[in-house]
């Protein structure tokens, strides 16, 4: 009966008059259905080429980004230009102090002794006396905007990157 | 294209090179995968012809019965679309079988199967009367019980050919089968029997 089952070999009449009574719900054959273009059937294949062409293309874009900003930020505007800029903008301290001053780690001596174990601990914070002292930077208009265009294109440089990343990775 | 002269093996188009690489162990379901990317439509055909009543079943125990027809071919049309998406060629049965499920699960999703189908009973004649009542207590199974069932009971397919074409484990199938046929005794009682 357990053979009629799973192979058909045997005999079992229950079950046969089971699949007798469904057999008007199989599958009759049909013609196949009629297929799209092939062209947007079938895209490009993601091969080692188009990973070089992705990496060489996310790479250019970020050198021309980078350059253009450098561009821009190093450029002296000229002096008609900023004293016809008449709103200051300012970014704040706390920005520029974090791009001064380094987060500090600082390990004691005693930390190091052999045999005990190392322990970081967070150094007092504490500027060096020739650190440059924080100030505050005020920029003209098209210094903010150059800023702000820096910030930005940094941003999308760095997803491309990831994107780039994720990709040579597989996990897109 | 450069063309390798090999009797007795099977050759597959690789899409990135533009060669034929030798596998020895391919099925014939992936030279066919082969020749539809290169073009052949009569391969889409037959592979159509190969896989479709399981298709069929895996889409008749999740839609309307009126519906598993046309459903079977955008199955196929689907998977002619992302043919790139397949990337073991042996496997063709096991990846026609997840789209099935996926496509027959997003276009009937929250629709009762079982109030259809007790409609369709009253007004059929006592042929198809019966038919529906077997397949309405198969419908009321666990997914996995009438799935089984029905490539087995009314596609006619053995357990080996399901487990097969699936990608299922025969032991699994087995279990399917035991255990859903069970439950259908159970429900049939001795009107059917």
């Amino acid at each position: 009966m357990d053979d009629y089952l799973w192979n058909k070999t045997g005999s079992d009449p229950e079950l046969e008059q089971i699949e007798s009574a469904l057999k008007n719900l199989a599958y009759r054959p049909t013609a196949p259905p009629v297929l799209p273009p092939k062209r947007s059937a079938f895209a490009p294949p993601r091969g080692s080429l188009f990973r070089l062409r992705l990496s060489f293309a996310a790479a250019l874009m970020a050198i021309t980004t980078l350059g253009w900003a450098w561009f821009v930020l190093r450029n002296p505007q000229p002096a008609a230009h900023q004293a016809a800029a008449k709103t200051v903008y300012e970014i704040p301290a706390a920005v520029i102090r974090a791009e001064i001053s380094a987060p500090a780690i600082a390990v004691s001596p005693r930390a190091l002794a052999p045999g005990k174990p190392q322990r970081r601990t967070a150094a007092p914070r504490r500027m060096p006396a020739n650190a440059i002292r924080p100030q505050t930077l005020m920029l003209t208009k098209e210094e903010a905007d150059a800023y702000r265009q820096l910030i930005t294109a940094l941003s999308i440089t760095s997803t491309n990157l990831k994107i780039v990343k994720d990709k040579l990775g597989g996990t897109e | 294209m450069p063309e390798t002269e090999l009797t007795g093996d099977l050759l597959l188009l690789s899409p990135e090179t533009n060669v034929r690489v030798v596998l020895p162990d391919a099925k014939p379901e992936a030279l066919l995968v082969d020749r539809i990317r290169a073009g052949n439509v009569e391969a889409f055909d037959e592979m159509y012809r190969m896989f479709a009543p399981m298709i069929h079943g895996i889409v008749l125990s999740r839609v309307p019965r009126e519906d598993a027809d046309d459903v079977t071919q955008e199955v196929f049309i689907a998977a002619y679309k992302n043919l790139n998406s397949l990337r073991d060629a042996n496997a063709v049965g096991p990846w026609l079988t997840k789209i099935a499920r996926n496509f027959s699960a997003g276009l009937f999703r929250g629709r009762r199967r079982e109030d259809e189908l007790t409609d369709d009973i009253r007004e059929k004649r006592r042929p198809e009367n019966e038919a529906n009542e077997i397949l309405g207590v198969i419908m009321r199974m666990p997914l996995t019980y009438k799935e089984t069932l029905v490539l087995r009971l009314i596609e006619g397919m053995t357990g080996p050919e399901i487990a097969e074409q699936t990608g299922m484990t025969p032991d699994s199938v087995r279990v399917n089968l035991h255990r859903g046929m069970k439950l259908l005794r159970k429900e049939l009682g001795v009107e059917v029997m």
